[in-house]
């Protein structure tokens, strides 16, 4: 996570100079791949934006989901394809467990025009490895449907943003 | 006072949120090694790792999943998931003597004061195809086979005082009514039926409607919390029922699905990460 964070603002960096834009809002999901309300913030150097989620929500369950996504944008409409890695930390007896997943999905622009930022995305986050809390540490593995069925899942989420872009 | 008052039911939704369940933690298919290996399903060496778990000095579990598998090419009742198994030929019975051993041994048998919940899965099929059923008199020999092994588990049970709950499992209905239907004359160890829904058509064929448990005493019906939906939680608690999980791999979504629904107990092979998570 730390390398893809150090990634991400070498990438906003290169970016920097193209025609580039903040937004800043919500991420909110009715699914339970990770918490309902977090908080977004990013940097959109069209034709890629880059955003980092972070979840207020811990201080309810002790859960912390957090988001580190790149968004390639497709077509002039604002389809995009979306990617990254997202890593929830669940507080257990003696520890912390951290599962690793990476996240695939597409996005798409709603109709709203700035300083109003709003964008849907469909997700497929499937778990790459779980370490932490001194249990041990285990990798997805495709030997048998048991052993990832359960790894791979679904969502979608919307994200409602100000932005500094201009219409 | 009407501050104070948004305030103490802010407080109280902020409590409930922060509710932990507690739900029974059962060793699903004996196999609570670590980490993870779905190849050592229902095998005699993860069935002992699983036993052994501890957490502060108490097992890490509150029960155990034994599999009994009917092979219709011979008529053996085998210790056994599904086809991968095959080649151990270990009878239904062995890990049930070595779980009657078990009980005889000093010290707690539970994570918690509650009774050590065997869980009894019979399975539906007779061959590595699915589709290939028992016939009638194959239902009434494999129901048999697990009465069996209840009677190993009852007699321990009763001998060494230990409190025992026994369910009789299975993704066909008609097992579970061959079970009723060669029940012996004396069960002293309570016991109850349980159907199970899991993984939906196409990814797997197992699972058949409710509707097939008609008539029959289901008192647990164990879903996979990923593959529920909402009408069927409510149509199994309308039933009269109680629910259950089981699953494969645990993931945020399974620990989001136990906080929202609350089963009695969930049967899972990361024994450890369940109980460091419900006692945290």
């Amino acid at each position: 996570m730390r390398l893809s964070i150090a990634v991400a603002i070498l990438l906003t960096g290169r970016l920097a100079s193209a025609d580039t834009s903040a937004h800043l809002g919500l991420n909110l999901r009715a699914d339970s791949g990770a918490h309902p309300a977090r908080v977004i913030a990013g940097v959109d150097a069209d034709p890629v934006d880059v955003s980092i989620t972070l979840d207020p929500m811990v201080l309810t369950d002790g859960q912390f989901d957090a988001d580190l996504l790149t968004t390639t944008r497709l077509s002039d409409g604002g389809w995009g394809l979306v990617a990254g890695l997202r890593t929830t930390s669940i507080g257990i007896l003696g520890g912390r467990q951290s599962q690793e997943k990476l996240v695939l999905g597409i996005g798409a622009p709603l109709p709203v025009g700035p300083p109003l930022r709003v964008r849907w995305t469909f997700e497929a986050a499937t778990v790459l490895v779980k370490h932490g809390a001194d249990l041990p540490t285990d990798w997805i593995s495709f030997e048998t449907g048991r052993a990832f069925i359960d790894l791979i899942n679904f969502g979608m989420f919307i994200t409602f943003e100000l932005t500094s872009a201009h219409r | 006072m009407r501050i104070a008052s948004l305030a103490a039911v802010a407080v109280a939704a902020l409590l409930a949120a922060c509710d932990q369940p507690h739900p029974l933690v059962i060793c699903h298919n004996a196999n609570c090694g670590e980490p993870t290996d779905p190849e050592r399903d229902d095998t005699l060496p993860a069935f002992r790792e699983s036993l052994a778990l501890e957490e502060d000095g108490r097992p890490v579990i509150d029960g155990i999943e034994l599999d009994s598998f009917w092979r219709g090419s011979d008529d053996v009742c085998l210790y056994a998931h599904d086809v991968s198994n095959f080649a151990e030929n270990t009878p239904a019975t062995a890990p049930a003597i070595e779980l009657a051993q078990h009980f005889a041994k000093a010290g707690p048998i539970t994570f918690g004061d509650t009774p050590f919940f065997v869980l009894l899965e019979l399975k539906a099929s007779v061959s590595a195809n699915t589709h290939d059923h028992h016939t009638p008199a194959q239902l009434a020999l494999h129901a048999r086979c697990a009465w069996d092994i209840y009677k190993i588990v009852s007699d321990a049970a009763i001998a060494n005082h230990r409190e025992v709950t026994i369910e009789f499992q299975s993704f066909a209905p008609e097992l579970l009514r061959a079970v009723l239907d060669n029940a012996p004359a004396q069960t002293p160890t309570p016991f109850i039926l349980g159907a199970v829904q899991g993984v939906p058509s196409p990814f797997d064929d197992q699972s058949r409607p409710l509707s097939d448990y008609t008539g029959l005493p289901i008192t647990d019906v164990q879903f996979h919390p990923l593959w529920m939906l909402d009408a069927q939680h409510e149509a199994a608690l309308t039933s009269g029922a109680e629910v259950s999980f089981f699953w494969f791999s645990t993931t945020s979504e399974i620990f989001a699905a136990i906080r929202r629904y609350e089963p009695f107990a969930v049967d899972t092979s990361e024994a450890r990460l369940m109980r460091r998570w419900i006692q945290r």
